[in-house]
């Protein structure tokens, strides 16, 4: 039973340690499904922005004050927003996405 | 056979009646009702009266960009709107857009965001169960 138990942790071990690419090189977690969530919820007012025409510093500025958006409110609840912002800043022109594939 | 076709009819004219209503808009609506009802137990029900005079009217208090539904949504809820950021908002009445308001984490998005934008403040239960009201009926 004991056996069991372990090998069933070491498995589920070994799939965090698979997992683990997902994660950029500046250590940008960016969860699946975070670059639709942007297209989907980015686009539902304006054409979305790549990620790249922005600098990480300017995207936390942003994504820091959507309730102020331009003049809009554009608050999302915050396990979006912080999707959102992990896809931006790990693909902002110096992000560590960007950087890496130079 | 006339049997037959008197229950084909019938279930037809059930589906017609059932065209707009939806069990999910119902649930949203009668989670609001619960809401209005603890915040003032002489709420009766909502109305499409009262959520078609808060659609149109201009209000203060909120972004001056946005002093009304209308200002985007335009003042025929049958219509498309658009955002100021120039893009297509679909018809809000359900009869146009039948998938309106039953999405609750939707619902709650727009009506925090939008009420913010056009009130200057959140907008209570009874509200957003008036509006909602009142597009279901458009």
């Amino acid at each position: 039973m004991k056996a069991f138990v372990k090998g069933f942790v070491l498995t589920f071990a070994a799939a965090l340690l698979a997992a683990g690419p997902a994660l950029a090189d500046g250590g940008i977690y960016v969860p699946p499904g975070a670059k639709a969530e942007t297209l989907t919820e980015c686009g539902a007012c304006h054409t979305p922005f790549s990620p790249q025409t922005h600098r990480m510093i300017d995207w936390r500025g942003i994504m820091a004050d959507l309730a102020d958006h331009m003049g809009e409110d554009a608050q999302l609840p915050e396990k979006i927003r912080a999707d959102i912002e992990a896809y931006l800043l790990a693909n902002a022109s110096d992000g560590p996405n960007t950087r890496s594939e130079k | 056979m006339k049997l037959r076709f008197a229950l084909g009819v019938m279930v037809l004219t059930s589906m017609a009646a059932v065209a707009f209503a939806n069990p999910a808009r119902d649930a949203i609506l009668a989670a609001l009702a619960a809401e209005a009802k603890q915040a003032d137990p002489t709420f009766t029900g909502f109305s499409a009266d009262r959520g078609g005079a808060l659609w149109q009217a201009t209000h203060t208090g909120g972004k001056v960009e946005t002093p009304s539904c209308t200002t985007c949504h335009t003042k025929d809820p049958t219509a498309s709107g658009q955002t100021r950021a120039g893009k297509v908002i679909a018809p809000m009445a359900v009869s146009k857009t039948p998938d309106r308001f039953t999405d609750p984490a939707k619902v709650d998005k727009w009506f925090t965001r939008n009420c913010n934008s056009v009130l200057g403040r959140p907008c209570t239960a009874v509200e957003k169960g008036d509006v909602i009201t009142y597009l279901s009926g458009k």
